[in-house]
């Protein structure tokens, strides 16, 4: 009776243990389905939030602009800055400057000496125009719900923005009952899609005003 | 700018990752406004080429970022810059 039941649960037990492993995938299952678009926005902001310092090169180019590349054939402004943030202080090379990594104000060096960010033309124009990184990124988080993955561009220079991949978890999850269905001979030939390392987010119109008047307020225009 | 007309705008975020997806290695966004062609009203209607066929108003900001990671450059702090950073 005791064997019995001992054998019983030896079984049991070995029954469990391919179920177990089953109903809980290792992470590189997980890895290699594709990443929502919110999740990876999520997580690349996290992971940005947590660096103890980076180099940063920013530019910052405008003007009137024609075609759907935005062209700029008459610039109003182009500038560049190149910034080291170590701990919570950002340095700026030119023109010498010191901000904190976030929230507002910061030192600029104007005629040889100190002076509040806000207080110079050249400190307003780099307050206004190079918007701290970690705000930019914090308002991706804000809107990372309109995240949507880009294909990678297909040749050539000069073209339009490559296309936001439209329903890319369906298409890896559909896989070869999605090419079986296709009408066309040649879309069985149709390679996966390649990864994307190339996230896009379309702001509210709001957001986009209120970019657009921090620009303005920057003095770059001379008509204001 | 006397030419924008401030009721079309625009917000585009591109964010470039690494090979594995793990850091943002380039942010680039692209604030459009789209302009009042020469002669028309103050409030001209909402035109869906705005961005595209007619001339508009763009500025493209792009930050490229290195160091990720790697050991933080420790840079001195003037007194008197350190004064104005609170």
């Amino acid at each position: 009776m005791m064997s019995s039941c001992r054998s019983a649960l030896v079984l049991g037990a070995l029954l469990a243990l391919p179920t177990m492993t089953w109903a809980d995938p290792p992470d590189q299952d997980k890895g290699a389905k594709a990443e929502e678009p919110e999740a990876a926005v999520s997580r690349v902001g996290r992971a940005f939030g947590q660096l103890r310092g980076y180099q940063v090169a920013a530019t910052c180019q405008g003007g009137l602009a024609q075609g759907a590349d935005h062209r700029i054939g008459t610039s109003t402004v182009n500038e560049s800055w190149q910034a080291t943030v170590a701990g919570t202080v950002c340095r700026v090379d030119a023109p010498q400057a010191f901000r904190l990594r976030t929230g507002q104000g910061g030192a600029v060096q104007s005629g040889g000496r100190w002076m509040s960010l806000l207080a110079s033309d050249e400190g307003r124009r780099l307050e206004r125009l190079f918007v701290r990184p970690e705000a930019v990124v914090a308002e991706c988080v804000r809107l990372k719900r309109l995240a949507r993955w880009v294909e990678p561009e297909a040749t050539g220079q000069g073209q339009a923005p490559a296309a936001p991949v439209a329903a890319r978890a369906d298409a890896d999850d559909g896989g070869t009952q999605a090419r079986g269905q296709g009408s066309d001979d040649s879309s069985a030939e149709v390679p996966p899609a390649p990864v994307s390392n190339h996230l896009r987010i379309v702001g509210p119109t709001t957001t986009a005003l209120e970019h657009f008047t921090r620009i303005i307020n920057s003095g770059c225009f001379a008509e204001g | 700018m006397s030419r924008a007309d401030k009721t079309q705008t625009q917000i585009t975020y591109d964010l470039m990752l690494d090979a594995t997806n793990q850091t943002i290695q380039e942010i680039r966004f692209t604030v459009l406004c789209a302009a009042r062609p020469v002669g028309a009203g103050v409030a001209p209607a909402p035109n869906a080429g705005a961005f595209t066929t007619q001339e508009h108003v763009a500025f493209v900001s792009t930050y490229r970022f290195t160091g990720q990671g790697a050991d933080v450059v420790r840079f001195e702090i003037p007194a008197d810059a350190q004064k104005l950073l609170r």
